[in-house]
């Protein structure tokens, strides 16, 4: 029997802890037990023995630490360590050895600085050494960031055929340290083809029975609980464990009623846990759990059913008709992206769409890029959007979570090369009903190819579940019955327990007033069973309709959702601008005023007037105030972004050429992740009219170099916050001096002082932002 | 024994003139309309930090380099070996706020840099609120010397790894380091306390931190 067999054929036991046990035996705090596997492998079969003898059937070899991050001699490590497990397992029936793989113990970006190929890459080597001495399976264990959990399980899944357990440690509050929760797990873990998950350590047997009935409603998998003794607690000058094997054994019985079939313990459990647990468990009920075909995405925080509520999925990140959209693309402005992002999850989206396809930009690298940075900003799920399939690859890869695909077609190009990938990294995956012969008039038409392509999914292991058609809706102005044939398909489709989804807005292409008409369709499409949409949630109209139809349909308990919208959306009484001019309101910091004056005033006065005349000159009197000490940071800041707004207004009219005082590159430096402060200099800088280049933070230094040389910026701001990366700053400036001597260096941040500015070879020290923004006045005059 | 301390948002009492004084104020108050904005990233910062820290108690004596040598370390600080002067036991920990306060920081931030900053000023606030909550959560604080984190006086930064080893701060409370040295995520502290048979002598309230005193009995 292998060890598949083995936990679909009744309850599996999994060892304890060896930490507990080694120590005991003379294990000095601070040495690692996988050392232990070379220097007394007696012990080590001995504690596997033990478990043996207690009725484990999982031996987790001793290798939890086991990567080349921690250990220069992994392979010796790991080679020991599966060896004395499968000695000690010689002779026992049932048994198996499973490579154990902890967390690295660095936090993977964006949170750390460890790039998530690196862990991939990390666990990959440990993986293939643990697979060739001979692993049973792989047990992914203790991991308490769903990023790394990811990484682990690719890296086992591409180097091993071995079968792949997953156990998260979750916290008190039933979530991950970086804020999954059970059905983001399992969304994800299922998605990427484990074959059991569940979770360890953290806390005792009493709190992980929670957390085991939420697992148990969302995983299709065999769910495995391995607890700690409780929790720790000082008893005559030790340190023990607050719960015993009784209590213990006795809450798994629990455990194993609420779904669980794969149970042992973790630490401060011995074999006297396990043996206990084994007798009072053994006769309960053995049942697998059921499959739930559930339609779910998830981010590294949720998950998204889809298939209850009507989901709203924001269109907003899509340059298509966008002229700002596609600059920020060119001009590799992240941060105007992030911005449409953030402003839709504060609409109210469920889920964000991301498309950054233009012909002249490298569409892999920007789609990978915005994903992750998107998921450094907002915890909502990604829709990945792309007809490029190594893009889409890529984005999939590095998602954390499982995202929603856009799309496949009927046509069989699309669907051999989107499956495989679905099948590989998980995904729902937006099916459109279009195929080799173009898209059926008829709902009739649209239906087949949905189930064509539900079929071919199937080959590929893909349940109808993680299918959503998209009927397509066609301009009903070039054919009057294209919305009907669109809502009678969404209504069959519902019928037959098929997903659906629609980018609601083509309906009313060529119309005058397409808002209403987009509002009304969607109404429409709700009422026929429409799952979910991807719409404009910045249009009033779209958010009334469904914020409307969720009141109407009994979804919105006390149409609470309703009210908190309708109050929100209500006219607000505006001020009136009439007694401000765009200097008071800059100076006031009156974002809307400054907008609505400088647009008012463009009527009579040249744009680089209103800007050298009025915006400039008001933005210095704050500035003054500023370093004067008459005026905060806050202040300083409120009214440069108020000149921002008034920059927005004239900006459009500025011939071009003419719009930029001069270009100036800013970065934290490398090894630093602290940008606060870099941002601030960036408000202001792009506020006095200059054209910043912000390279971001953790910038290392020939990038610093690439992009002054590429933009000819005579003036670069480099800012570092810790002592420690004050020489990556050295560095930089030291590189620029060699490739770009002309060039100014200004340096800021909090460790930086006037005399260490002078010593690593600034031209300028920066006490502040404004300190950065009269420098550049001074190079650029 | 490391013990693990987490704390509900609202037993944190982050003081406003703290805010204040992080975003620059330098004793004034925030002005009207500045106000409503820390309330506003305070409620969201309350919705969503998550204080957590880990502690042990150990051993401490001065070696023979005039350095200091814990339990689990040797750390050659004449600052801390200033500060734990006739100390023979000291605490360790390592607190943090949260991954998802480190997230609204940079979410904010690209929202509008003011916010940002008024989101970083608060969670400045409330870290420090933490640590002293939790020197009070040791015991008497009059015996306890004053907080002491790498990076004061001649203790680096590099002492952080061997901290977070031994309290095994990854596991326990999601707090790591980079290579750079720096703690992720954002708004967390490693520190040190002494625990001393004399009442300690030091009244500023602050910590070593903002310090210049000359001559400190302490340092």
């Amino acid at each position: 029997m292998n060890i598949l067999e083995k936990i679909r054929n009744g309850i599996t036991y999994v060892d304890g802890g060896a930490g507990t046990l080694l120590q005991s035996w003379g294990l000095e705090a601070g040495i690692s037990p996988e050392i232990w596997n070379i220097t007394n492998p007696e012990k080590i079969r001995e504690m596997h023995r033990l478990y043996l003898e207690a009725g484990a059937n999982i031996i987790t070899a001793c290798t939890f630490g086991a990567n080349r991050l921690k250990f220069d001699n992994t392979e010796e490590i790991i080679t020991a360590a599966i060896n004395n497990a499968k000695e000690a397992c010689k002779g026992y029936e049932d048994s198996f050895v499973a490579l154990d793989i902890g967390p690295t113990g660095k936090m993977l970006e964006p949170l750390g600085d460890l790039p998530f190929e690196e862990a991939v890459s990390v666990f990959a080597e440990t993986v293939r050494i643990g697979a060739s001495a001979g692993a049973d399976l792989i047990l992914i264990e203790t991991m308490n960031d769903s990023y790394e959990t990811k990484a682990a399980v690719i890296a086992a899944k591409e180097n091993c055929d071995l079968p792949v357990f997953v156990t998260n440690a979750y916290s008190d509050g039933g979530k991950l340290m970086t804020g999954a929760d059970p059905a983001a797990m399992v969304t994800m873990l299922e998605g990427l083809g484990v074959d059991a998950i569940g979770m360890n350590c953290s806390m005792g047997p009493a709190q992980m029975l929670e957390i085991t009935k939420e697992t148990a409603k969302y995983a299709s998998v065999p769910i495995i609980v391995n607890p700690n003794a409780g929790l720790p607690k000082i008893v005559d000058g030790k340190s023990v464990f607050d719960v015993d094997a009784q209590e213990f054994s006795d809450i798994m019985c629990d455990i194993v009623k609420a779904g669980a079939t794969i149970i042992g313990g973790c630490c401060g459990t011995t074999p006297e846990y396990i043996r206990k647990t084994v007798e009072k468990t053994k006769n309960l009920p053995f049942a697998l759990p059921e499959k739930k075909e559930k339609t779910l995405i998830s981010s590294y925080t949720h998950a998204v059913e889809i298939g209850t509520d009507p989901v709203i999925i924001g269109e907003r990140i899509n340059p298509t008709g966008k002229k700002r959209f596609k600059e920020a693309l060119r001009n590799n402005d992240l941060n105007y992206i992030l911005g449409e992002g953030v402003s839709q999850h504060k609409k109210g989206v469920s889920v964000l769409d991301v498309n950054v396809g233009l012909p002249e930009i490298d569409e892999k690298e920007m789609l990978t890029k915005v994903v992750a940075s998107l998921q450094a900003v907002s915890d909502l799920p990604l829709q990945i959007d792309t007809v490029d399939y190594f893009a889409m690859e890529a984005a999939m890869r590095i998602y954390n979570g499982k995202a929603l695909i856009n799309s496949v077609n009927g046509k069989s190009e699309s669907m051999a090369a989107v499956f495989p990938l679905v099948k590989k990294y998980g995904g729902c995956v937006i099916a459109v009903t279009l195929d080799e012969n173009g898209i059926p008039e008829t709902a009739q038409g649209r239906v087949e190819i949905a189930e064509k392509i539900i079929a071919e999914a199937a080959e590929y292991g893909i349940g109808k579940n993680e299918i959503i058609v998209d009927p397509l809706a066609m301009a009903v102005s070039s054919d009057s019955e294209s919305a009907n044939v669109t809502l009678e398909a969404v209504r069959i489709l519902n019928g037959k327990g098929i997903r659906t989804s629609l980018g609601v807005s083509n309906i009313s292409f060529g119309l005058p007033s397409r808002a209403d008409v987009n509002a009304v369709f969607y109404t429409m499409a709700m009422q026929c069973g429409l799952d979910c949409a991807i719409i404009n949630p910045h249009s009033d109209e779209m958010m009334k309709a469904w914020h409307g139809f969720m009141a109407l349909t009994g979804r919105d308990t006390n149409c609470c959702g309703y009210i908190d919208f309708a109050s929100d959306s209500a006219p607000k009484e505006t001020k009136s601008v009439a007694s401000e001019t765009l200097d008071s309101a800059i100076v006031k910091g009156l974002g809307d005023s400054a907008y609505a004056l400088a647009s008012e005033m463009l009527r009579t006065v040249p744009p680089l007037e209103i800007i050298d005349k009025m915006i400039i000159p008001a933005l210095n009197t704050v500035g003054k105030g500023f370093e004067e000490k008459t005026v905060y940071l806050p202040q300083l800041l409120m009214s440069a972004e108020a000149a921002g707004k008034a920059f927005d207004a004239v900006k459009a009219a500025i011939p071009a050429g003419e719009s930029k005082k001069g270009i100036i590159v800013i970065a934290t430096v490398k090894g630093d992740i602290h940008d606060i402060g870099k941002n601030i200099v960036r408000t202001l800088l792009e506020n006095y009219g200059y054209d910043v280049i912000d390279l971001g933070r953790d910038v290392a230094p020939e990038k610093v170099v690439e992009a002054v040389r590429e933009s000819g910026a005579p003036l670069v701001g480099l800012s570092a916050l810790m002592t420690t990366t004050v020489p990556a700053m050295e560095e930089t400036i030291s590189l620029l001096r060699k490739e770009i001597p002309d060039c100014r260096i200004t340096v800021g941040g909090a460790v930086m002082t006037e005399e260490y500015a002078a010593m690593i070879g600034a031209d300028n020290y920066s006490p502040d932002a404004m300190n950065t923004v009269r420098y550049a006045e001074e190079i650029f005059s | 024994m490391i013990k693990i301390i987490t704390v509900a948002p609202d037993e944190i009492e982050i003081k406003q003139s703290a805010i204040e004084e992080y975003l620059g104020y330098f004793g004034a108050k925030a002005d009207a309309v500045t106000l409503p904005l820390i309330e506003e990233c305070r409620k969201e910062i309350l919705e969503c930090i998550d204080f957590r820290a880990c502690i042990a108690e150990v051993g401490c004596c001065e070696n023979e380099n005039g350095g200091i040598c814990l339990d689990f370390m040797q750390i050659n600080s004449k600052s801390l070996a200033g500060n734990l002067k006739n100390c023979e036991t000291a605490f360790v920990f390592a607190a943090t706020t949260g991954t998802a306060l480190h997230r609204l920081i940079a979410k904010n931030s690209l929202i509008s840099p003011l916010k940002g900053i008024v989101t970083d000023s608060i969670g400045s606030a409330a870290i420090e609120a933490f640590c002293d909550y939790i020197n009070k959560s040791i015991g008497d604080t009059d015996y306890l010397r004053p907080r002491f984190s790498p990076g004061y006086g001649d203790l680096s930064l590099g002492c952080q790894i061997a901290i977070l080893d031994f309290l095994e701060a990854k596991k326990h409370i999601g707090l790591a380091l980079t290579d750079g040295g720096m703690l992720t995520p954002v708004k967390s502290v490693t520190a040190i306390l002494g625990l001393s048979k004399e009442k300690n002598k030091c009244r500023n309230k602050k910590g070593c931190m903002v310090c210049n005193r000359i001559n400190c009995p302490y340092s």
